[in-house]
C-alpha cells in the first residue's frame, strides 16, 4: 500500500513539474523581424506606447513559472508625469511590478488585458497580496480587471502628479516600514523635467529610492511634507535632476533646509543622462552605536560590462516602461540618443565604457536594449551604438559599415 | 483536555510540513506554465536573458548576421554555409594565429561529422587555432606550421579514432554532440590555450552562448561570427526542443550573484538559433541566468548562505525526529505534552535541543505520586526545561501564524492619519510580528498552559490557573519574542537585500534561527521563574 502511495505522491510530482519540450519555439510572433539583434544591441520595437509596454512586459517576463512571472502588475493612463511618478515609485522590489497602459480613451485594450492575464502576478505578500496597482484607472476599467482576471487590485487615484509622489511616498513606507532618504527630485512645469530625470528615474525602478517634484521656482507643499518626513542624520538626500535652468538655483537653495542637495545634470538632456549613468554618491547617513546605514545612490558606472536601455527623447512613454530592464535582466541606466545619431555625450560615455579584447574565462562585453522602432531610433544609430558597445574599434565614419536596415526572413513553417 | 497537546502539535506540522513541500515543489518545478497561456499573444521572442534568431534557414542566419555582425575580426566568409560546403565554409572563414598553441582536429564529412565537430571550430574560430578535419583515414584542412603544437582529437570514437600523428595530442569525446559540447564548455588546458574553461565557479566572465540542436548544427555554424564579436561557446539543446539536465544544471551554474546591487557585472546570454528550441527551454534558460542575490542565488539555485541555512533547519528536523522516536521508546514515565514540547523545541533547536533533552533524563528520578515523576535537576537545566516546555509549543506557534500571514499577504494601513514617529505601525513586518505574539500567547495559554497547569495544580481554582498560564505565557513568550523578532527583523528586513517570500528557504531558515535565538533569549529569563517558583522545571 505504501508502495502504491509512494509512486502516486511521485507520478502528481512528476506531472506538476513541467519540462522543457514542447511545441518549436519560433513561433510567428508579429514583430519579430522588427527586433533586430546586432551583436551588443537587440531592438524592443515598439510603435506606440501600450505595444512598446507589452514587448517590455514579454522580454522580462516569460512566465513560464512563478519566480519569473511578475510580482504585479502597474497600469497607468497615457500621461506622462503619471507614468513618471509611478515608475519612480512602485516598480522595484518587493513589488517586482513593469507598467502597462491604458488605451488612449482610458480603457483596457483586449491586448494589454491578455498581457495582463499571461502575466500572471504572484501578489505582493507585503501588501495584502495585491496584483495590480492602477493609477488614476478609472473604477469601471478597474472592475473589469477584478471580474475578468480576477485579481486583486490597489488603486491610487490622484491626478496632481505632485500629490500622487506623496500618496505613493506614503504607500512605499508603510510597505517597508522605511522611508528612503534619497530623494529624486524634478522639475514638473519644465518641458523637459522628465527627458532630465529619466536616468535618475531608471535608478529607482532600480533600487527604490525616493522621488518628489518641484516647480522650477518653488517648491510645492506635497514635496515639503515627503521631504519632512525623512529622519536621516541630515534629513533627506536630494538628487536634482538638471541645471539651474531645469530647477533654479533659488529653488535648490530652499530645499537645502531639509537635507543635503545635489544636481545631477549635463548641458542637455543627453548630458544628464550620462552624467546620470557615471554618477555615485555614497556617505554617512544614519548610525546608531553598534548599527550604521550608509547613503548609496546612482549607477557609478565608468567601466566596461554593463548593460543600457537606449532611447529616444521624444518618446518618454516609450523610456517610462522601459526602465524595467534595469529593473531584472542586466539591469543598467538609460541613456538617450537622437532618431539618425548619437549625440556627443552620449557617444563620449560610451567611449569610456568601451570594453576590451580579452581572454575566454575573463570576457567583459556590454549589452543594450534599443527602445522603439526605427522611427524612434533608426537602423544606422542602433549600428553606432553596437559599434560603441563593442570591444572593436570605432572608424571615424561609422555609416561606413552599415549597408542596409537587415531584416531576417520569416520563418518557413 | 489532553487532547488539545496533539492539536497544537499538529496544527504545526501540517502548516510547517505544507509549507516546506510547497517550497519543494515549487523549487522542482521546471516551466509548469509553459503550455498554459505564457507565450500567448507575443509580439516578439526575445526574453531578457536570451535572444532568439528566428531565421528561414542557414543562408537566411549567415546574411543576416554578416549585417548586424559586421565586424572585420568577427567576419565569416561570404558563402552561405551548408551541408555540401560546411567545411570550407569554416575553413575560408577561420582567421588563423600563426602563435595558436594547439591544433583542433575533428571529424570531416557529412551532417554527422558537423554535430561532432562544431562546438570545438566555435573554439578554433575564437582562437585562431589551425583546424584538420579528418575523414576516411586522411586529414585535411589547415596543415602548415603545425610544430609544437598540441592537437586536441575531438568528436566520437566512430567518426574519429586516435591518431598518432602528432607529437602531443589530447583525445576529447563524450557519448552525445550535447555533452561535447558542454565538455569543451568547461574544459580548459592553460599551457596549450585550449578551451573555454567555463566552469560554474568562473563568476566573473560575461559569458554568452548561441544554442541550436545537433540537427540544426549548421544554423550554428552560420551564426559562427558569435565566437568571435561575443566570445560565445556552442550549446547544444536536444532534438526535442527541450534542454537536457546536464545542460539545465550547466546554466543554473553560470548564474552571476550580485553583492551590492544587480547592476554590477557579469551578466551571461543565449542566442538561440534554432527555431526548433521550445519557448518552455528559453523560459528556463532566461530563468538560468537571472542575476541572483549572494545570500539565496535566487529561486532554484541554491546560494551559499541558503545552504548553509538549509543545514540548520534540516538539522531541526532530524533533531525533532530523534526526540520523539527516542522519547516515545525509551521514556514511558514522561507525558505526552512534555514529549510534544521536546519534540517540537528541537525542531527549532538543531542539536542543541537533543542535548538539553538528554541531559534533562539522563539523571536521578522520583516518583512523587503514581504515574508522575520528577527529575533532579540544578537551576540551570530547569530553566532550560521550563524554557523548552514553553519554547516548544509557542515559537513553533510564532511561525505557523507568520507563515499563514505572508501566505496570504501582510494587511497594510497608510495615509495621513498613519504620518508621523509611529507610521511604521501601518507596516506589515510589525503586523506580522505583533499577531505572531498575541495569538500564538492565546493559543498557547488555552492549548497548552492552561490545561497543563491544571493538570500539575489540581488544588488550584480555574481563575487562578487561567491567570498565572496566562501571566507566564505572555512573559516567556515575550522573553523569546525578545530574540525572535529582533533576529527575524535583521535577518529579513536588513541582512538579506531581498525579503524572502514564503517559498523561499531563506524565509523559514530565517525564522529558525530566530527561534533559536529567542530560546537563548528566553533561557536566563526563565531561571528567574524557576526560582520564583512560578513554572515547574523538573518534569
Amino acid at each position: 500500500m505504501t508502495k502504491y502511495i509512494c509512486n502516486i505522491l511521485l507520478g502528481i510530482l512528476m506531472i506538476s513539474c513541467g519540462n522543457t519540450e514542447g511545441g518549436a519555439g519560433g513561433g510567428s510572433h508579429p514583430l519579430q523581424q522588427e527586433a533586430t539583434a546586432t551583436a551588443y544591441t537587440v531592438r524592443i520595437p515598439g510603435s506606440n506606447p501600450e505595444e512598446q509596454a507589452i514587448l517590455l512586459t514579454q522580454t522580462v517576463y516569460p512566465a513560464t513559472r512563478e519566480d519569473n512571472a511578475v510580482g504585479a502588475i502597474i497600469l497607468v493612463p497615457q500621461d506622462e508625469h503619471i507614468a513618471f511618478t509611478a515608475m519612480h515609485r512602485i516598480t522595484h522590489m518587493p513589488v517586482n511590478a513593469p507598467m502597462l497602459f491604458l488605451s488612449e480613451d482610458n480603457t483596457i485594450s483586449e491586448q494589454t488585458l491578455r498581457e495582463m492575464k499571461r502575466l500572471k502576478p504572484d501578489g505582493v505578500f507585503q501588501d495584502e497580496r495585491t496584483d495590480v496597482y492602477a493609477v488614476n484607472v478609472p473604477a469601471k476599467e478597474v472592475e473589469r480587471i477584478e471580474e475578468i482576471l480576477g485579481y486583486r487590485v490597489r488603486t491610487f487615484f490622484e491626478e496632481d502628479p505632485i500629490k500622487l509622489a506623496s500618496l505613493l511616498d506614503m504607500w512605499q513606507a508603510a510597505m517597508k516600514a522605511d522611508h528612503p532618504d534619497e530623494v529624486v527630485i524634478s522639475a514638473i512645469d519644465h518641458p523637459q523635467g522628465i527627458e532630465h530625470g529619466i536616468g535618475a528615474m531608471g535608478w529607482n525602478a532600480h533600487m527604490g529610492k525616493g522621488f518628489a517634484w518641484v516647480y522650477r521656482d518653488s517648491i510645492p507643499q506635497a514635496t515639503i511634507d515627503i521631504l519632512k518626513r525623512r529622519y536621516g542624520d541630515f534629513g533627506a538626500f536630494m538628487y536634482l535632476t538638471g541645471g539651474p535652468d531645469v530647477i533654479s538655483d533659488k529653488v535648490a537653495k530652499e530645499l537645502g533646509r531639509y537635507g543635503l542637495v545635489r544636481r545631477i545634470s549635463g548641458k542637455n538632456v543627453f548630458a544628464s543622462n550620462t552624467t546620470n549613468a557615471g554618477y555615485k554618491d555614497f556617505g554617512r547617513n544614519w548610525g546608531w552605536w553598534w548599527d550604521w546605514i550608509p547613503r548609496s545612490w546612482g549607477w557609478g558606472i565608468a567601466q566596461a560590462g554593463h548593460n543600457y536601455i537606449i532611447g529616444n527623447p521624444d518618446d518618454m512613454l516609450y523610456m517610462i516602461p522601459a526602465a524595467v530592464l534595469g529593473h531584472m535582466g542586466k539591469h543598467g541606466p538609460i541613456l538617450l540618443v537622437k532618431p539618425d545619431s548619437v549625440p556627443k555625450a552620449t557617444a563620449d560615455y560610451l567611449k569610456m565604457v568601451k570594453p576590451f579584447k580579452t581572454g575566454p574565462q575573463e570576457t567583459i562585453l556590454n549589452f543594450a536594449w534599443i527602445i522603439g522602432d526605427t522611427t524612434s531610433i533608426s537602423m544606422a544609430t542602433q549600428q553606432s551604438i553596437d559599434r560603441l558597445l563593442s570591444p572593436f574599434d570605432v572608424p571615424v565614419d561609422t555609416t561606413a559599415y552599415l549597408p542596409n536596415a537587415p531584416i531576417l526572413q520569416e520563418k518557413k513553417d | 483536555m489532553k487532547w488539545t497537546y496533539p492539536i497544537v502539535a499538529f496544527i504545526v506540522v501540517f502548516v510547517l510540513g505544507f509549507g516546506l513541500t510547497n517550497l519543494i515543489k515549487e523549487e522542482l518545478e521546471v516551466s509548469p506554465w509553459s503550455e498554459s497561456g505564457a507565450e500567448e499573444g507575443r509580439l516578439m521572442a526575445h526574453t531578457k536573458n536570451v535572444t532568439r534568431l528566428v531565421n528561414a534557414g542557414a543562408a537566411d542566419l549567415h546574411a543576416y548576421l554578416k549585417q548586424t555582425i559586421p565586424y572585420e575580426e568577427a567576419k565569416t566568409t561570404d558563402m552561405a554555409p551548408s551541408e555540401k560546403n560546411w567545411q570550407e565554409f569554416f575553413l575560408q572563414s577561420l582567421k588563423v594565429d600563426p602563435d595558436a598553441k594547439n591544433i583542433v582536429v575533428v571529424p570531416g564529412g557529412g551532417k554527422d561529422a558537423l554535430k561532432w565537430a562544431l562546438p570545438a571550430l566555435y573554439y578554433a574560430y575564437f582562437n585562431g587555432s589551425p583546424v584538420l578535419f579528418y575523414q576516411n583515414g586522411e586529414l585535411s584542412g589547415n596543415k602548415g606550421n603545425l610544430q609544437n603544437k598540441k592537437a586536441f582529437i575531438i568528436g566520437s570514437d566512430d567518426l574519429i579514432p586516435n591518431l598518432d600523428e602528432f607529437e602531443e595530442a589530447e583525445r576529447i569525446t563524450a557519448k552525445s554532440p550535447q555533452q561535447l559540447a558542454l565538455k569543451l564548455a568547461e574544459y580548459r588546458d592553460e599551457e596549450a590555450e585550449f578551451g573555454w574553461g567555463r566552469k560554474g565557479d568562473r563568476d566573473n566572465g560575461y559569458f554568452h552562448y548561441v544554442l541550436t540542436t545537433p540537427d540544426d548544427a549548421l544554423l550554428g555554424l552560420a551564426a559562427l561570427s558569435y565566437a568571435r564579436s561575443n566570445n560565445a561557446t556552442l550549446l547544444y539543446a536536444e532534438e526535442d526542443g527541450g534542454i537536457s539536465g546536464e545542460l539545465d544544471r550547466y546554466a543554473f551554474a553560470q548564474r552571476s550573484d550580485w553583492f551590492v546591487t544587480p547592476s554590477e557585472g557579469p551578466f551571461r546570454h543565449f542566442w538561440i538559433v534554432s527555431n526548433r528550441v521550445s519557448y518552455a527551454a528559453q523560459g528556463r534558460l532566461d530563468f538560468a541566468l537571472e542575476k541572483a542575490e549572494y545570500a539565496s542565488m535566487g529561486p532554484v539555485a541554491l546560494g551559499d548562505m541558503e545552504a548553509l541555512m538549509l543545514i540548520f533547519v534540516i538539522w531541526g528536523v532530524a533533531s525533532a525526529l530523534f526526540v520523539w522516536i527516542h522519547a516515545l521508546y525509551t521514556l514511558p514515565m514522561v507525558k505526552m505534552p512534555i514529549k510534544i514540547s521536546w519534540a517540537l523545541a528541537s525542531m527549532l533547536l538543531p542539536i542543541l535541543g537533543p542535548v538539553l533533552y538528554i541531559n534533562s533524563y539522563r539523571r536521578p528520578a522520583t516518583e512523587v505520586e503514581k504515574g508522575d515523576w520528577r527529575w533532579i535537576r540544578s537551576y540551570n537545566q530547569q530553566s532550560a526545561a521550563a524554557t523548552a516546555m514553553g519554547f516548544g509549543y509557542g515559537a513553533p506557534l510564532m511561525i505557523v501564524i507568520g507563515f499563514i500571514m505572508v501566505w496570504f499577504g501582510f494587511p497594510l494601513f497608510f495615509g495621513p492619519g498613519w504620518e508621523g514617529p509611529f507610521f511604521w505601525l501601518g507596516a506589515g513586518m510589525p503586523i506580522m510580528m505583533i499577531a505572531m505574539y498575541v495569538l500564538a500567547v492565546l493559543i498557547a495559554w488555552a492549548l497548552v498552559q492552561y490545561p497543563m497547569k491544571k493538570n500539575m495544580m489540581p488544588g488550584m481554582s480555574n481563575k487562578q490557573i487561567s491567570k498565572m498560564a496566562f501571566i507566564t505565557t505572555a512573559l516567556s513568550m515575550l522573553a523569546v519574542s525578545l530574540g525572535m523578532m529582533t533576529t527575524s527583523w535583521y535577518m529579513l528586513m536588513d541582512k538579506i537585500p531581498m525579503m524572502p517570500k514564503e517559498d523561499d528557504v531563506l524565509w523559514f531558515a530565517s525564522m529558525w534561527l530566530a527561534s533559536f535565538i529567542g530560546f537563548l533569549i528566553a533561557w536566563p529569563i526563565n531561571w528567574l521563574f524557576i526560582k520564583n517558583k512560578l513554572k515547574p522545571g523538573n518534569v
